[in-house]
């Protein structure tokens, strides 16, 4: 089950590179007050499958495990919050963000008073290397699980951060060249992570009421995938995904939007 | 008038018709068998007798190459019909040749017995997203 009789989108050729390109038009929302949302035009992707070694994209893995169902890798990859807090350019070609400008305003929301503060008035965010483990449990041909636990490795936030994601892919006799995959998951950080990055200290926020402490949580998504393979090296794709954030990261003065949203649609190009 | 051109037209066929099979009998086609060569992994040098087969209408002398190195040779000979060691790391011509003309060749392929080796991605597509 985890070796592969035949190339397809769930195989890799062991010691080839693949490289593809993907242009076409998406948004990856940013939900903190002040973010730019990321636009997505050109999608360039690379992977890399060894023996026991692998490179896809921002992760670096080596399998040390492996059997009929179950892999387990050690991996190392580019944690994504900071990406929030970062300026994109060209800025919000395809949705206009909140204009900046704005430091510890007010919004009310039932009885509810909640403090809002621009991401440009608080300390910088640095981008963290996360290092840890991922299983992969492949129930069937078409099923599999994931679960990941990783730890910033260059002394950034100090703490955990995991993933829990059960995918399932649908392949259409009628339509041979037609894939749809789902995922339903959950992103977990640690109390220091939420910390780190969304949590705001008396100084940054001015007063008492700005300061924010963070808390573990628990964001599950859904994410769904439709390939449609035109010829053998040209694809077309749709990308949604819809995270939604819990109350722990969304109480923070800094984020105004209780989701982040994918929505991705283009052509690929396999080299 | 337009008879004597269907005339003409039919010898010129039949002329063809013949004219093709003589050719053709003259000199078969040097053939090497087996033609592929299975090693285990690509790079792995592979040794194996061959069979090799080749006629002519009229003897000559000839010798066998294995792209640029002599093999064996042949002299005023019409029908060989012989068994030669080979060793080969990669797919190679043999060619029947003397000084003067190429009498024949044939491309002798490597393949791997194990065939390209796949293994599960192990990250979903768009996972950054």
């Amino acid at each position: 089950m985890a070796d592969c009789d035949q190339i397809s989108d769930s195989c890799a050729a062991v010691g080839e590179w693949k490289i593809s390109l993907t242009v076409g038009a998406g948004v990856y929302t940013n939900p903190l007050h002040g973010g730019d949302n990321i636009p997505l035009v050109v999608i360039p992707k690379i992977s890399y499958y060894g023996e026991n070694l692998f490179f896809e994209n921002n992760a670096l893995g080596y399998t040390f495990y492996s059997s009929e169902r179950i892999i387990i890798s050690a991996i190392t990859q580019l944690n994504h919050e900071k990406a929030f807090f970062t300026r994109w350019h060209p800025q919000n070609i395809f949705i206009e963000s909140l204009s900046p400008g704005f430091i510890g305003d007010m919004e009310t929301s039932g009885d509810n008073v909640k403090t809002k503060i621009n991401i440009k008035d608080v300390s910088n965010r640095r981008w963290a290397i996360d290092a840890g483990v991922q299983l992969n449990w492949f129930i069937d041909q078409t099923t599999d699980i994931q679960i990941q636990i990783l730890h910033d490795i260059n002394d950034v936030y100090n703490g955990f951060n995991g993933q829990l994601q059960l995918t399932n892919m649908i392949n259409f006799h009628r339509l041979p060249d037609t894939t749809i995959s789902y995922s339903l998951g959950t992103d977990i950080n640690s109390k220091s992570l939420v910390d780190y990055y969304y949590g705001v200290t008396d100084e940054e926020g001015l007063n008492i009421e700005g300061s924010y402490q963070g808390k573990l949580n628990i964001n599950p998504y859904f994410r769904l995938a439709l390939t449609h393979n035109i010829s053998a090296r040209w694809s077309a794709r749709l990308h949604l995904k819809r995270v939604f954030l819990d109350n722990n990261m969304a109480d923070s003065p800094l984020v105004k939007d209780s989701h982040i949203n994918t929505i991705f649609a283009g052509v690929t190009y396999d080299f | 008038m337009t008879s004597s051109y269907c005339k003409m037209t039919i010898y010129f066929f039949i002329l063809i018709g013949f004219s093709q099979p003589l050719a053709a009998s003259s000199t078969s086609p040097l053939i090497i068998k087996p033609s592929v060569c299975m090693v285990k992994k690509l790079g792995d040098s592979c040794q194996m007798t061959v069979k090799v087969i080749w006629h002519n209408e009229k003897p000559i002398d000839a010798c066998l190459f294995q792209s640029e190195s002599r093999l064996t040779c042949w002299k005023n000979v019409r029908d060989i019909n012989t068994k030669i060691d080979i060793t080969l790391n990669h797919d190679m011509k043999f060619i029947l040749k003397n000084d003067e003309q190429i009498f024949a060749y044939q491309q002798i392929k490597i393949n791997t017995a194990l065939p390209k080796k796949y293994r599960r991605r192990l990250r979903a597509d768009w996972s950054f997203f």
